[in-house]
């Protein structure tokens, strides 16, 4: 009985691996990448200056902006700068056309000194893996449903995984390289054993993230229609007076950050939430910065905008809502310093690793079969070229990605669109590469074209802007460095890779099977 | 070129999993080096495991998240983010369950059975009041 | 961070050694029983202590975040070095526990 069930978890871990490997592996490289978001962005807005100005101040700048350009909007928001982001962003939202549906936001980034809009390159910046990992560039909500389902696939086949490894602790040391295809999957069973902590926490807390939206059906029967109630009591500060349409205004902000750092006994405010700036019933929901591990949604010190009183001042999360805190905020790992980060990101490089040695194990087992005849059929074929496209394709549509923030004119009208056009259509291309040659040549090909996009970012940085490496390390500017040596040791990597792959190509290595005639074993008894 | 419509045979002992045939062997399968073509009930009895899964196992995780929701000694908010959290393991469960069984009739069973049983806990809840 | 860092690889090596195969591979030769328990024992030890440094240091939420961190990140080092540099793979491991009691000193 044991036997059938390893063998049926072990088909379902392939299948569900296989299905929804390569969209893992995007969200799994672009998840990675956004653990070093601002950094990112400060590489691909290097015009930003990364000036250290009191949160008073930066916060005044930002009101009298909004106030000026932003006045009639139903919701202003303001990101203050901090350690890692040194910009002062501000978003305001319209009131939507028709209730419920969202209003329109709109975003500027402004110098933190001076408070006039920054005179920046537009681009996305690492705001684009970012919200790609969970939107995947398609119109909302779609985008968070199929990254939630692939959640929960990605859940299925961990579970299965630990399954179906019948010597997870047997191999737990186990690593043999130089071995074709059994090295591949000691690879896979390394990266996914040793890291299990980190897979299975980003898996379960990214279910638990979109949780509302996917399972909402606690919320109905608890609810009803009401459901708003439901969400002001899970973030009591979000509970905002309805607008008076009476005309008052809005007090100065920057005597508020005081008051909440008294209630937080020191703590620092990462956003402003302003509701119906310019009305009676004006309120602003200072949210704490995220230093703390359980990040506490609630946690937020709200003010009545006109008077500037203390309107509530939430207390300590219950439990259930706790465990939730924990689910994001180590999902997010906002609290992460240095060293952590970069442990966050390895670990993320891991897992992406992990799927992406399954997809190839998958099409190297079944490609023996064929080996001889050379001829490979239509799904084979189909397997391969789109590993070749979601691997070494996307990879170097990052790197494109880059290139063109450094290439594209700074004057250029809708420039962050065009960045993000120029990723796809590196990676379209790429697609297409993989089907025109044949599989072993393609992944050489890309490998070594990804190296060079790679090893260019650098070296068309320092061609394009005084913003080079040199400046970079001289000036203590560690993400600026960070981020060329980063992509430097990418493009050294992606080099090695296409070496080792010409190289393995090159000899004939036909594994010869166990048995000599394998027999094949299916889900369902035989009918 | 010939385009074989086929379905993929999964060969376990290639898969290296280190464990042997089990009572899940294909019976009359062209042994001669071709790949054979599976019948269409092997198709179908998949596809039913597949649908029960994603369709039947959602139902059961949803339902045990209310069913928790509503019997759980917590204030409103609390109870439905509990009975939220825990609903993914309900359907981790689910969808094991329905590859592990016999059958892909017991696939359908075995989720309708504790839907039943959830509703109607969860039903009597509503009536006793507690919701 | 870094006693935690230390006592985990140190302490993976030492689970790692007592068992037969890789005994075997590092160590040319079979581990007595004796030694297997008396390594196991050492192995879980210090993996117990370096959860007790990661928390000291820290506190709990940010201590077990940081432990799991090292726990992966020690797992994976000794693990990639093994089949390439077996005799650095062990090195380290007696480094990192002669190095321990600096780090233990300096961390408090």
């Amino acid at each position: 009985m044991k036997e059938g069930f390893r063998q049926a978890m072990a088909w379902l871990h392939t299948w569900a691996g296989l299905l929804f490997g390569w969209l893992l592996f995007a969200i799994f490289l672009t998840g990675t990448l956004a653990y070093f978001k601002d950094e990112i962005s400060h590489w691909m807005q290097p015009e930003i200056p990364a000036r250290s100005v009191s949160a008073e101040t930066s916060l005044t700048l930002a009101q009298n902006y909004l106030q000026q350009h932003a006045a009639g909007a139903s919701r202003w928001l303001i990101d203050l700068p901090d350690a890692r982001d040194p910009g002062l962003t501000v978003r305001w939202q319209q009131a939507p056309a028709n209730p419920g549906e969202r209003g329109r936001f709109e975003a500027k980034t402004l110098d933190a000194q001076t408070g006039a809009e920054v005179q920046g390159r537009d681009s996305m910046g690492g705001e684009f893996f970012y919200r790609f990992h969970f939107q995947l560039q398609m119109p909302y909500p779609w985008g968070r449903w199929l990254s939630t389902i692939a959640a929960m696939v990605m859940f299925v086949a961990l579970i299965t995984g630990i399954i179906t490894h019948k010597k997870i602790f047997k191999d737990f040391f186990t690593f043999r390289p130089r071995k074709g295809q059994r090295s591949w999957l000691d690879g896979h069973n390394a990266v996914g054993v040793l890291v299990l902590p980190f897979h299975l926490m980003i898996t379960y807390s990214s279910l638990v993230i979109f949780m509302s939206m996917v399972m909402p059906a606690s919320i109905v029967a608890s609810y009803g229609s009401d459901v708003r109630k439901f969400y002001d009591e899970v973030f009591p500060a979000s509970k905002t007076p309805e607008r008076a349409d009476v005309a008052a205004p809005l007090a100065a902000m920057a005597p508020l950050l005081n008051k909440a750092s008294e209630q937080w006994s020191g703590g620092h405010t990462a956003r402003l939430s302003v509701s119906n700036p310019g009305d009676a019933n004006a309120t602003v929901v200072l949210s704490r910065a995220g230093d703390r591990v359980v990040h506490d949604f609630g946690r937020a010190v709200t003010f009545n905008g006109v008077s500037g009183q203390m309107l509530g001042s939430t207390p300590e999360q219950p439990l259930a809502m706790a465990v939730g805190g924990a689910f994001y905020g180590l999902h997010m790992g906002h609290f992460a310093g240095s060293v952590l980060r970069w442990l966050y990101f390895i670990c993320g490089l891991a897992g992406t690793a992990m799927i992406g040695t399954g997809l190839v194990i998958w099409l190297g087992k079944r490609q023996l079969k064929h080996a001889k005849s050379g001829v490979m059929p239509f799904e084979l074929r189909l397997v391969e070229v789109l590993n070749i496209a979601s691997m070494a394709g996307l990879v170097s549509a990052v790197a494109v990605f880059f290139l063109a923030n450094r290439l594209l004119p700074v004057a250029l009208a809708e420039r962050a669109d065009w960045e993000v056009n120029a990723f796809f259509m590196a990676w379209g291309l790429s697609v297409l590469h993989a089907m025109l040659r044949p599989g072993h040549k393609a992944w050489v090909e890309q490998l070594v074209f990804g190296a060079a996009l790679f090893v260019a970012v650098p070296l068309i940085n320092a061609l394009t802007t005084p913003w080079n490496l040199g400046v970079a390390l001289m000036q203590g500017d560690w993400a600026l460095a960070g981020f060329d040596l980063t992509c430097l040791a990418t493009g050294l990597f992606l080099a090695w890779a296409a070496w080792k792959m010409q190289r393995a190509g090159n000899t004939v290595s036909v594994k010869k099977p166990r048995r000599e005639t394998p027999r094949p074993i299916t889900l369902e008894q035989g009918v | 070129m010939l385009l074989h419509m086929r379905i993929f045979i999964i060969n376990i002992d290639r898969l290296g999993f280190g464990f042997s045939a089990g009572r899940f062997s294909f019976q009359g399968r062209n042994m001669k080096g071709k790949l054979a073509t599976l019948p269409m009930s092997y198709r179908l009895a998949v596809t039913s495991r597949v649908l029960a899964a994603v369709f039947g196992g959602y139902l059961v995780a949803a339902l045990a998240s209310v069913t928790l929701t509503l019997w759980l000694p917590l204030s409103r908010a609390e109870a439905v983010v509990t009975g939220m959290t825990i609903s993914f393991l309900v359907y981790l469960v689910a969808v094991l369950w329905c590859f592990a069984c016999r059958t892909a009739w017991s696939a359908w069973v075995g989720l309708l059975v504790p839907s039943v049983i959830l509703a109607t806990i969860s039903g009597a809840a509503r009536g006793l009041g507690l919701a | 961070m870094l006693l935690a860092l230390l006592l985990t690889y140190a302490g993976f090596t030492a689970l790692c050694l007592s068992m037969p195969r890789h005994h075997d591979e590092l160590l040319s030769r079979k581990p007595s029983t004796r030694r297997r328990q008396g390594l196991k024992l050492a192995g879980w030890f210090l993996l117990g202590l370096s959860l007790w440094a990661a928390v000291s240091a820290n506190g709990w939420s940010f201590g077990l975040v940081d432990w799991f961190a090292v726990l992966m990140l020690s797992a994976l080092a000794l693990v990639l070095l093994l089949p390439y540099r077996p005799r650095l793979a062990l090195a380290l491991a007696g480094v990192s526990l002669l190095a321990s009691p600096v780090a233990a000193w300096a961390q408090c």
